[in-house]
């Protein structure tokens, strides 16, 4: 070995070690195409709503989701506003999550919730000629009327925690219900209601639908009130989990909904890795049959490179998505054309006498103007896809511009660090 | 080995007509292709769920699914792939989103254990995602125009620019005609494929600049033939290895990664080919023009 090689060596293995050390410390994450899950973009409908309103609409909701979602315990949540001005949207994503229908019905519910006095005597007049000014028809689950006041004597606004309870007031054993909870506020109001109303009805509107309409009994002091209703385990727990989160300022409107199931995300990562030990196997039995030595350099700098490409995308925290293993796969066919580019110019600089030493360098000098030029192409190209890619897409431009750059890096530096050390003082070149 | 020696300029006539030729016919089937054939569910809009069956669907029981979509007033096609055991129900245009759940609710009744995934793209998301994948590929040729120029001269990037049109319609035209949709991957693919086949341009185009500065006597046309002869190992052996994972891809990837690698696999082809006969043989043409004026 030649002198001043040494820190050359060094880097190579340190570079290696700091990938593995990435790729130990900070396992590669992988995308929600890989390990299922759910990802749904959401625009709240303002179209109705006053412009105070309307105004920050987005943020209110955002934070409304973000609080739901945080329930459902996913790993690594994203909860996320994309887009500016009139495009914004909200972005959700839930890696790993095992019922997209009901964390959908979770997310998207406004959750409004009111309590509204009802009128039992004047039900069948208004059902006859419409409901007298300032009050209103609503219907329960089962389509039973109720005839309504427009304004809510309280809503969901002053609600201090909601959790599902047991309740054996109904009298048939005990039952599901959604325990409330209202803050000071909220609980005076309740209690000068209650008081006003004793052996009224007062229904507990949500969504414009209602839940309940208990009969008043006598004044409630203390904030505390209960949602009773036909409710499985499931929706009782769901319906506390919505409530506790907070209303939307207005309904949201699904426009993407991408969910892959856990299983047909791991069959994805399979074929992606079938794909790509096929495709290395016979990409370094063609370059060692035609390169010979120089081909397994070759191989050895696609080896280096992978685990460079693997170790930035743990180490920046990238994901890796379906396309970006599709990236990782072509890269390992493209980055060879770095090593051919040298190698064949090498065997160029030969032919026309030079000594081997010469030819080397002539080779590595000559294919690295070319090595740059032409990379950069494709560089430019991923770059521009990420400008415009959405979240897989974009896994595939990174994992692509790695490999590039990883490619230029591992010729340029690690193969000819090679070179220098096995043929130096030598005359005769496997390639 | 011995440099080949093909006289790939001498033969430029044929070549630019038929190329020519194909880029019109990739042009006529890109425009004519109806929208329903040609974009998928990023660009159109609506459902998408992908069902992978453990057991295989027996046609009758494809039928039965069918009449049971109809009966809920989904209009869907349905697509048999894999081992039979994988099916692809698809509605397009302005459906709810809530139809995955229904059609799931249906297959549910047939057979409960299924692997899937689900997507739904409401129309205001696939208008941007296409006019944001057109912009992308436009500003790839110019970004590609206005690199070459400046590395190269404006006659070179403008005949690399062709060379990539190229590349682009006449992948664009059999991929179509092979009855495969457009999905964000495939812009991916397209957007990879302007990128090797400049790369490949460029290679060549690199060594008629250095052939040109060694030996300003020879004659223009014999440059640009020994250039295209001394990168060729090069070119094929590059392409060879592309070719390989792409195929691979292609074989074992599966859905939108297959069409993905469709892309690349192809276009390695047309790409490789364009740069040698195509690229060079027009600024070999400006030159002999531009000369005799």
């Amino acid at each position: 070995m030649r002198k001043g090689m040494g820190w050359k060596v060094i880097l190579v293995l340190a570079i290696l070690g700091v990938a593995f050390f990435y790729l130990y410390t900070k396992p590669l994450k992988l995308g929600l195409d890989l390990v299922g899950g759910m990802h749904l973009v959401l625009v709240p409908e303002i179209t109705g709503l006053p412009p105070d309103k309307s105004k920050d609409a987005i943020e209110r909701s955002l934070e409304v989701i973000r609080n739901r979602v945080d329930e459902f315990q996913v790993s690594e949540p994203i909860v996320q506003l994309q887009g500016q001005g009139e495009n914004r949207v909200i972005v959700v994503e839930l890696p790993g999550l095992r019922d997209p229908e009901r964390a959908r019905k979770i997310i998207g519910e406004v959750a409004s919730l009111e309590f509204k006095l009802v009128d039992e005597d004047g039900l069948s007049k208004a059902l006859e000629v419409g409901p007298k000014k300032g009050w209103q028809i609503l219907k329960d689950a089962d389509g039973k009327n109720y005839l309504v006041k427009e304004k809510a004597e309280l809503t969901g606004e002053y609600l201090k925690d909601a959790y599902l309870s047991r309740s054996s007031e109904s009298g048939l054993g005990l039952s599901t219900v959604v325990a409330l909870e209202f803050d000071s506020i909220g609980a005076r109001k309740f209690a000068k209601v209650t008081g006003e109303n004793v052996g009224k009805q007062l229904a507990i509107v949500l969504d414009g639908k209602v839940k309940s309409a208990p009969k008043i009994n006598t004044r409630i002091p203390d904030g505390r009130a209960v949602i009773e209703g036909s409710f499985t385990r499931e929706e009782a727990r769901d319906l506390a989990v919505v409530l506790r989160a907070g209303t939307l300022p207005a309904p949201v409107k699904i426009v993407e909904n991408r969910t892959v199931g856990p299983s047909l995300g791991r069959d994805s990562v399979q074929n992606g890795l079938l794909a790509g030990i096929v495709g290395t196997i016979i990409v370094t039995l063609f370059i060692i049959a035609y390169y010979k030595f120089s081909g397994v350099v070759a191989i050895l700098g696609l080896v280096w490179n992978m685990a460079i490409i693997l170790g930035v995308l743990a180490g920046f925290g990238a994901t890796l998505t379906l396309p970006g293993i599709a990236g990782l796969v072509l890269t390992i066919g493209m980055s060879v054309d770095a090593n051919v580019l040298i190698f064949e110019r090498i065997k160029e600089e030969l032919r026309t006498g030079k000594s081997l030493k010469g030819a080397i360098d002539a080779g590595f000098k000559r294919a690295y103007i070319v090595i740059f030029d032409s990379n950069l192409t494709t560089l430019l190209a991923a770059f521009i896809l990420y400008q415009f890619g959405t979240g897989p897409v974009r896994g595939f431009a990174v994992t692509v511009s790695i490999g590039i750059l990883g490619s230029m890096f591992a010729a340029l530096f690690l193969c000819r660090l090679v070179f220098d050390t096995v043929f130096y003082q030598k005359e005769k070149i496997s390639i | 080995m011995k440099i080949p020696q093909i006289d790939f300029i001498g033969r430029r006539k044929p070549c630019l007509i038929v190329s020519g030729l194909l880029m019109v016919i990739g042009l006529v089937v890109f425009l004519f292709f109806p929208a329903s054939a040609k974009y998928g569910l990023d660009f159109s809009g609506g459902t998408m769920l992908d069902v992978k069956f453990e057991r295989p669907i027996a046609v009758k029981e494809l039928e039965d699914i069918r009449k049971g979509l109809e009966k809920n007033g989904i209009k869907a096609s349905i697509q048999q792939i894999g081992k039979g055991n994988e099916i692809i129900i698809k509605t397009k245009g302005t459906q709810d989103e809530k139809t995955s759940g229904v059609i799931k609710k249906i297959l549910e009744e047939k057979e409960k254990n299924f692997s899937w995934s689900s997507t739904y793209v409401g129309p205001s998301v696939s208008k941007n995602l296409k006019s944001s994948a057109l912009k992308s590929i436009l500003l790839g040729w110019i970004c590609m125009l206005i690199y070459i120029a400046f590395r190269f001269e404006f006659r070179w990037a403008v005949a690399s620019i062709i060379a990539i049109i190229h590349d682009v319609l006449i992948t664009l035209g059999i991929y179509l005609l092979t009855g495969r949709e457009f999905n964000t991957p495939t812009v991916a693919a397209f957007l990879t494929l302007i990128g090797f086949s400049t790369n490949d341009t460029i290679v060549v185009f690199d060594r008629i600049r250095e052939n040109l500065k060694l030996t300003r006597k020879e004659d223009y046309g014999v440059v640009i033939n020994n250039s295209i002869n001394q990168t060729l190992t090069r070119t094929i052996i590059t392409s060879l290895t592309v070719l390989f994972t792409a195929g691979a891809l292609y074989l074992f990837g599966g859905g939108e990664v297959a069409d993905f690698a469709f892309v690349m696999t192809f276009g390695v082809f047309i790409g490789t080919y364009s740069s040698i006969f195509v690229a060079s043989p027009i600024i070999y043409e400006w030159h002999i023009r531009s000369k005799v004026k």
